[in-house]
């Protein structure tokens, strides 16, 4: 547990201290949902209808380009040798990377993905939805990239690599977080798609764990 | 597989022998299912009262589509096999069984849209079925893509079957998509409790051809199970002759 405690500690030291890095997926997510009224047109009613799946989609890439640094350096650097060799089981450690990835990247997203929300058009209601739903998601959103990253330690092409190997896995999530914004920008009840959010997030998180732990250490093997 | 020992066929040596007569077995079969399936299928089985004669791609894109599940299932078995018990050949198995998958998705979803074009008026629908379909292809392709990614083949083998494992939670909600959510996608018929609601004019070479893309997968990974045990025979004698020198 003590184990546990200081590698989430440490990640969130260090994303404080590379300001920089940590905050450059919400950067990313601003520049992306700028661009979308430039190339679909400022058209304020199809702005609004894309506005949902917009923000969950540009939040699934800022998400695994924040994954892509998670490994990163103890695979570099021999750390995770070390991390392996303390009493906390693999998957405990894997699940204090994880909760770091949520906290420092989707964090900072969520903010910004409700200010981007907002810019595209999406009624008051919506946002505070599209907020809710993220922050729903971010246990299993964080946990499924985690896991990519934690597979592709040492890869060569490891960010593309990611990306293809999470998007079928994170794809329920984005259409049940996108279907909620889109329920409650229409005025209906978004509970049902939360609700699966938050179930999806119990099964996840276990899930990925395990597979994490075991990806952790067949990368030091 | 009755009378066949699977434990017995742990042994490299001992499945190459098996495979080498069995393989043919599963080619010959093939053919003997898909030769009266296909007769039967596009010649004289009965046209669909509502589409006609489009209906006869039924009989390729539900066997490639159960094929396609079906393989992953395998993959997985595979991958289990390899992580859970060490088993000498998962990792061959699995490595040889994806590609095959793959295709068998690739050739669902093509005949799938196929199909859809003179039906539904459209060559795709991101509805729940074909979406998770969609999802299984590049899951598979993500596999691919993750055993060649390493300099080193045992860790991308191993990688890869951490992610076979997690991706089986979609088989599930391919097969039930059709009963969770509104979908374009046909509901199931064939795979019920009841008795089928097909005609039996229909089900005949249906499940034929069925029987002949699951024969034609087996000599397929067999093959190429063995093809991959022959090469890295090769590479590990060029090893020991690079050594040796």
């Amino acid at each position: 547990i003590a184990a546990t405690r200081a590698v989430f500690r440490r990640e969130l030291l260090l994303a404080g201290r590379n300001l920089g890095d940590t905050l450059a997926p919400a950067g990313f997510f601003a520049v992306g949902a700028t661009l979308f009224p430039l190339g679909v047109g400022p058209s304020p009613d199809r702005l609004a209808a894309v506005a949902a799946g917009v923000a969950w989609v540009l939040a699934l890439f800022a998400t695994l380009s924040a994954a892509e640094r998670a490994f990163q350096d103890e695979a570099e650097d021999g750390g995770l040798e070390l991390l392996l060799s303390t009493a906390a089981p693999p998957s405990a450690l894997f699940l204090a990377k994880a909760a770091a990835l949520a906290v420092t990247a989707i964090g900072p997203l969520i903010p910004v993905a409700v200010v981007a929300a907002l810019a595209l058009g999406m009624p008051i209601g919506a946002a505070a939805t599209l907020c809710i739903a993220l922050a729903l998601a971010a246990p299993s959103l964080a946990s499924f990239a985690a896991l990519g990253a934690a597979l592709t330690i040492g890869a060569r092409r490891r960010g593309v690599l990611i990306g293809l190997l999470t998007t079928p896995l994170l794809a329920p999530i984005v259409i049940f977080g996108a279907s909620a914004a889109e329920a409650a920008a229409t005025g209906m009840a978004a509970q049902a798609q939360l609700l699966l959010l938050g179930a999806i997030a119990c099964a996840a998180t276990p899930l990925c764990a395990l597979a994490g732990g075991a990806a952790i250490r067949e990368a030091v093997r | 597989m009755t009378g066949v020992n699977l434990h017995a066929l742990a042994n490299p040596g001992r499945f190459r022998r098996f495979a080498i007569w069995a393989a043919p077995i599963f080619g010959v079969g093939a053919i003997l299912c898909a030769a009266p399936g296909l007769w039967l299928g596009l010649f004289t089985s009965p046209p669909d009262y509502q589409q006609g004669e489009t209906v006869r791609i039924m009989y390729v894109h539900v066997p490639a589509a159960w094929v396609a599940m079906f393989a992953y299932a395998c993959l997985a078995g595979a991958a289990a096999s390899a992580l859970v018990w060490r088993h000498p050949l998962g990792d061959v198995a699995a490595r040889a069984c994806a590609p095959i998958g793959a295709a068998m998705t690739a050739i669902a979803l093509i005949t799938g849209a196929i199909w859809g074009q003179p039906t539904w008026g459209t060559w795709w629908v991101w509805d729940a079925r074909l979406t998770s379909v969609l999802l299984l292809f590049f899951l598979y392709l993500g596999h691919i893509a993750l055993t060649h990614a390493f300099d080193e083949d045992a860790r991308g083998e191993r990688a890869a079957h951490i992610l076979a494992l997690v991706g089986v939670v979609n088989l599930p909600v391919i097969k039930f998509s059709v009963d969770w959510w509104n979908t374009l996608h046909q509901p199931a018929s064939v795979s019920r409790f009841a008795a089928p609601s097909i005609h039996p004019d229909m089900l005949t070479p249906l499940l034929l051809m069925a029987a002949a893309f699951f024969l034609f997968f087996g000599w397929c990974w067999l093959t190429r199970i063995r093809a991959e045990m022959l090469s890295r025979r090769r590479r590990a004698g060029q090893r020991r002759r690079l050594e040796a020198q």
